[in-house]
């Protein structure tokens, strides 16, 4: 059921167009760029998300909203009484908060780095997928973003941490990682949002344009464009910016998640203290976040029948990264676990023994989801349907949860000392906290699929213009333009 | 003020035709400009003799984020220090590490603040334009010296199967 909001029917017609169902599977299913669309039905398929609102989008969102909300209750009531009713104590004090915190850095790493290097590529089955890339990391980081924060507990002296010279007798501790973590989020956080912009401008002015007269949106649409008018040479300009942005966002993504995992690895503590760390949370990063853009492509294909532009072609496309990320991520796994096994190291043993016999089935699962992928992903048939892709990367995700989970607990719960093992389970308020974050990330989402075009519709429109399909024998073949060659 | 005649096209094929004729009324390129919903490559109408130094403003954005990074880690570390078991009072690979990301910020910073330089923006008065060439049309802008300029470049769009004309004075 669709209810239209008032729109101009001259700009946007007929929005029950674009929710039909029936779409033509040769398009679905055809080459990347749909030569035969036109700019009017390109335009409409792709503000589509932003202007047709369905009760399903309203009831979606409205849960998530309660999600958010009973999460923020928790947060509330933890700050009020204390750090008591989180289950973090002597020897765990990093726990759940710590391994969502690290899972959602882990998911921002790869929107912004997949599309940095697509662009670079100049890979052309790039254009659809790019802004919901972007969008994902920045949503996923400001989600990261708050873990630390609900961590310190009294988040009111946060400040304690920031490098200012002070009259408070402390000393900023520049020598620890968790300070170089915050500058690298913060300056992730603020170059991906800048690579987001940046992106958008040419479709915010767009939606400006079509958006009818008197619309809400027209008024932060007409901010938001700058006046852009999509002259030559400020497409000159952005897209060289553009490149220029690739290449440093492209620059930061690595290091963020390095140093990510120096919080860990930088201590002397078993299996946390390996050289492998950098490199294994990156790849891990890339992982999930390769499989967090396929779930929400997906998304986006099924909530709003976007599947004349988020082709099986690009999904597919992306599911191989997927497979390699995958093979790599099992790669260095089993490297860094059968380095430890073979030094047969006491400290590093009393920790696998443990995580063997306490997570068990935990490890199980994450490792399965390794198999699953490599094994799945290597049939054309499965990555040319969406409906197993969607099970294969959601299950990634829960893994790569999982692996985060592993990686933070069984270690800190038996270290060094025997006489201080404990066990850990994460408390009411530590899980619906971290319920709320999940619940966080989708409703920005949700809500970012309102207020922005979620199609980079301009470089769509490129697409278009430079791939044509050429006659060789009796056959054709898509040929792709580059401007560059003359 | 000078006149302008904004020429509305449905293909880019029948707009780089206008490009020559309109160059022989002795219009400067500087005076022209094609607008797009999409980026069309350079030379689709002419080649833009336009090379704005966005790598300077970006390789100055580094310089200053590299003193941030200097400022915060090492100026830091060296006034307020934390004397620890005979260790340096200056953590050089703490420098270094957080100077790599602020030198990054700002070049990322800077390559923003290139955007709004040369593409002139933001820029929220009443320019030359049409809403049109959001649905693909391709418009020609071209800045007269005066009105019979401008009425010999109304007929080159007319003759070149325009399917719209605007005319404007003082908004390219």
């Amino acid at each position: 059921m669709a209810s239209n909001e008032d729109v101009d029917v001259k700009h946007l017609p007929n929005f029950e167009d674009g929710l039909k169902r029936s779409v033509d599977a040769n398009v679905a299913n055809g080459p990347d760029v749909d030569l035969s669309i036109s700019e009017d039905s390109l335009n409409q398929q792709s503000l589509l998300p932003m202007f047709l609102t369905t009760k399903a989008w309203f009831i979606f969102t409205l849960s998530l909203a309660s999600i958010v909300a009973f999460g923020a209750a928790a947060w509330g009531f933890q700050i009020i009484t204390g750090m008591g009713v989180a289950n973090l104590n002597h020897p765990v004090f990093w726990g759940m908060y710590i391994a969502t915190f690290v899972f959602w850095v882990g998911v921002s790493h790869s929107g912004t780095m997949v599309s940095s290097i697509l662009r670079l590529v100049k890979a052309n089955w790039r254009r659809p997928i790019l802004r919901g890339a972007e969008a994902m990391t920045t949503f996923s980081l400001l989600v990261a973003g708050m873990f630390p924060l609900i961590h310190v507990g009294r988040l009111w002296r946060v400040y304690y941490m920031f490098p200012l010279p002070n009259q408070r007798e402390l000393w900023p501790n520049l020598r620890s990682p968790l300070a170089w973590d915050m500058t690298a989020i913060t300056v992730y956080l603020t170059a991906s949002s800048i690579f987001l912009y940046v992106g958008l401008l040419p479709d915010i002015a767009l939606a400006r344009d079509l958006c009818p007269k008197n619309h809400w949106r027209k008024i932060y649409f007409r901010v938001l464009a700058l006046g852009w008018r999509g002259t030559h040479r400020q497409w000159l300009v952005y897209e060289k910016v553009s490149m220029l942005l690739a290449v440093f966002v492209l620059l930061i993504a690595p290091s963020v998640h390095t140093i990510v995992s120096w919080d860990f690895a930088m201590s002397i503590t078993p299996i946390w203290h390996t050289t492998i760390f950098g490199p294994y949370f990156v790849v891990g990063a890339i992982y999930s976040g390769v499989a967090g853009v396929i779930t929400l492509m997906i998304l986006l294909r099924w909530v709003f029948g976007l599947d004349k532009i988020i082709k099986v072609v690009h999904l597919a496309n992306l599911s191989k990264m997927l497979l390699l990320m995958s093979i790599i991520w099992t790669y260095f796994y089993f490297t860094d676990f059968l380095v430890a096994w073979y030094a047969n190291n006491p400290a590093e043993q009393a920790v696998r023994s443990w995580e063997h016999h306490r997570f068990g089935v935990h490890a199980w699962l994450m490792l399965s989801c390794s198999v699953i992928t490599i094994c799945g992903l290597s049939w054309n048939r499965i990555r040319n349907s969406p409906v197993m892709l969607f099970g294969i990367t959601a299950w990634v995700n829960l893994a790569m949860y999982i692996e985060r989970y592993l990686i933070v607990v069984p270690v800190l719960s038996h270290r060094d000392n025997p006489f201080t093992w404990t066990d850990y389970t994460p408390s009411f308020v530590e899980i619906s906290i971290a319920c709320g974050a999940f619940a966080y990330f989708f409703l920005l989402y949700a809500v970012f699929i309102k207020l922005m075009p979620i199609v980079t519709i301009a470089d769509v429109r490129e697409g278009k213009v430079l791939t044509a399909d050429m006659a060789v024998g009796n056959t054709h073949v898509r040929v792709y333009g580059n401007p560059e060659a003359h | 003020m000078k006149p302008t005649v904004l020429g509305l096209f449905d293909s880019i094929e029948k707009t780089a035709k206008t490009a020559g004729p309109i160059l022989d009324l002795s219009i400067e390129k500087k005076d022209i400009s094609l607008l797009t919903a999409g980026p069309y490559p350079d030379g689709a109408y002419f080649h833009e003799d336009f090379h704005p130094p966005i790598w300077k403003v970006a390789f100055v954005g580094g310089l200053l984020g590299l003193c941030a990074g200097l400022f915060i880690a090492g100026w830091t570390q060296w006034i307020i220090n934390l004397n620890v078991g005979g260790k340096d009072p200056v953590s050089f690979p703490v420098v270094a590490l957080i100077c790599y990301e602020t030198t990054n910020l700002g070049i990322v910073l800077g390559s923003f603040l290139s955007l709004f330089w040369f593409a002139r923006l933001p820029n929220w008065t009443d320019l030359a334009y049409d809403e049109e060439i959001s649905n693909g049309r391709i418009g020609v802008l071209v800045q007269c010296e005066d009105s019979s300029q401008a009425s010999k470049v109304e007929d080159i769009f007319n003759s070149h199967g325009a399917i719209g004309i605007k005319n404007g004075r003082g908004d390219y």
